[in-house]
Parts: structure tokens; sequence; C-alpha cells
């Protein structure tokens, strides 16, 4: 398959995963993965261990659409690396914008946070299928110091 | 790009601040957490290929260094933990790393194995590191986690690094209360 080809396969593919984020709609979005992996792993930037396994997924999930009340994301800057013919490596930039359902907490204002994903896809028959998805935002003491040298900048 | 490197010591001097013991060198360790269920399918090249990771940190030859990686036709990639950026293309990997490495030592490094999937000649590998590194210029040591993602290829009859993806663990309820107090986001730092 042509480099542009890829691209465009994984850009429909990534179009209706990402899609999925909107009404939180996990059931469809694990059907997009590799259900017969035996090492799935997901790991959303704000936790701690990576999630392995679909107990751990299924759960993330189900806290995710107790404690969110609104969710929504888009991707872009996507980049393929094919390491065989049936595996590829996905690179691309995710922002997602939540309302959390306790108010007390974010004082109901939206947060938000864009990172950076690399997924994981195998091809089972003519389908492309997820076995991992990693989510990694800029490391928290560099971001500090950053926040540092800017608050400096404007004292 | 090579032309432009220069080499340097490996680590400042730091003896009050208990750093001796790194100016011998890297200490260099290997764990596997049980409780992170390490594949039975973890073999001599996924270790060859966290292997490859380990090196960026500590081989500080030009040459040897980008020999790690892929052919720039290949265009590999770097997700890395001090950067909002996804680079692509060798120029903009090798870049980083020589800054990188020009401003951090590396103290320690030991990992937990994830996972790992290998595919005809490739491999692709998670592991789960503990990090810790002094900047050259105070003399500050710093410990993260990191969550990493390698990606090999073979080239040459040699294992070559495709991507790399560094992912710290979030503290996204700091990162949060600070956007509040100060109005800023992440993506204008």
């Amino acid at each position: 398959m042509s480099e542009m080809r890829d691209h465009e396969v994984f850009t429909a593919f990534l179009n209706k995963y990402i899609g999925l984020s909107h009404g939180m709609r996990f059931d469809e979005k694990r059907a997009m993965w590799d259900l017969d992996e035996p090492t799935p792993v997901l790991s959303p930037e704000e936790v701690m261990q990576p999630l392995i396994g679909w107990p751990a997924i299924e759960r993330y999930w189900g806290e995710t659409r107790e404690s969110i009340e609104s969710l929504s994301t888009e991707w872009w800057d996507l980049h393929v690396q094919r390491l065989s013919p049936d595996f590829a490596l996905l690179l691309f930039k995710q922002r997602w914008r939540a309302i959390m359902i306790p108010a007390s907490i974010f004082s109901d204002k939206h947060i938000a946070s864009t990172v950076r994903v690399s997924m994981g896809v195998r091809k089972l028959s003519d389908e492309w299928r997820i076995i991992f998805s990693v989510e990694s935002h800029v490391d928290g003491v560099v971001y500090f110091r950053a926040l540092y040298a800017q608050s400096m900048l404007t004292d | 790009m090579c032309e432009e490197y220069r080499p340097h010591s490996h680590f400042v001097t730091a003896d009050d601040q208990g750093l001796k013991h790194a100016s011998a060198g890297i200490i260099w360790s290997r764990t596997v957490n049980e409780a992170m269920r390490p594949p039975a399918t973890w073999s001599k090249a996924i270790d060859g290929a966290l292997e490859l990771y380990r090196s960026l940190w500590s081989e500080q030859d030009c040459d040897h260094n980008l020999s790690m990686w892929a052919d720039s036709g290949e265009r590999p990639t770097f997700v890395p933990y001090d950067s909002t950026d996804i680079l692509v293309g060798i120029d903009a990997v090798y870049g980083h790393l020589q800054k990188r490495n020009r401003e951090t030592g590396l103290i320690h490094l030991e990992w937990s194995k994830i996972a790992s999937w290998s595919s005809g000649s490739a491999n692709c590998l998670i592991a789960r590191q503990r990090l810790i590194t002094v900047n050259r210029s105070d003399g500050q040591k710093e410990a993260r986690t990191l969550n990493v993602i390698v990606a090999t290829i073979a080239a040459e009859k040699s294992m070559r690094l495709l991507s790399v993806s560094e992912a710290p663990p979030a503290a996204l309820l700091e990162m949060s209360r600070s956007y509040q107090r100060h109005g800023i986001s992440r993506d204008e730092l």
C-alpha cells in the first residue's frame, strides 16, 4: 500500500474512532480493537499506570462515563509508520475538551488538553484493529518550569 | 549535522548532592515488575530494542547514535517527554537528542516490561521506566516515570529504531489547577 493510500485509510479509521468519543460511545470504540489481543494496552494521559487487559480498560471507560458530563475530541497531524504489511504505528495529536460532573473540582469550566497519541494497529483480514493506544503530554516538570519562567517574565 | 556535534562530559560535578556515583558511569538495571504481567513472548529481539533505546541516553558519539536509527527514507519519529511535538525525520529526531544530551545527563534507568509485539522482522514494545537525570547546568536531579513505546525494524542485518514515544503519566489535577490560576494552556508554552 502506498504512503498516500495508508494516510487515506488511517485518516478514515481515526475519524471514525475519535468521532466515537462524542457521546462516549465506548462499546463502539471497543469494537475497533483487536478483541483477541491478549495484552491490549490503553494509557490515557491522566492515569498513573497503563491499563492492561479488557477488565481494566472497561472499568476506566465506565468511570469516565460516570465522571464526565460532556466530551469532545479532535485530532490532526497523522504520521503513519509501517512496521510490516500487517502492523502499523499511528502517531497523531489529539485535543480533548470535557466538563466534569463533580463541578466542585473544576468549577464547571471546560478542561482541555492536547496530547500526542501513539497507537499500534494490526491488520486482520481486511480490517485494521487497535492493539494499544498511549497518550503522551509534555512532562510535568518541564511544564512547570516553563510556567515559572513565564510568570517571572510577567511579574 | 554531525559536524555540529560537540562532545561533553557525561555529568556535571555535583558531589555535594550525592552524585559522586554518577561520574563513575551510568548505573543500569533492569527490573521486572510481576504485577505488570510481563509477557511470555518477551524475546531477545525485544530486549535488543530496549537496549537501543537505553543507548540513546548513554551514547554520545554522533556516528554511533545516528546508526541506531532507521534511514532517513524511513522517516523515523520521536515523541519526547520534554517537547510538545511529534518529531519526524532523522534531522529533527537527532537534533532533539543532541540538545537533550547537552542539557541532561542520565544517572539511573530501570524498567518494567509491559507488552511487546513482533511482526516479521519488526518489533514493538511498551515498557515503563523509572528515570533519574541531572541538569548539567545546575546539578539538579529529576526523577520521573515514563511509559515508553519503542518500534524497531531490521536494516542491513541489524536492528534500527523506527519510532520512540515517551509518555509521562499525567498530573491532571495539577495541570488543570495551574491552567485556572495562570490562564495558560500547555499548547501555549
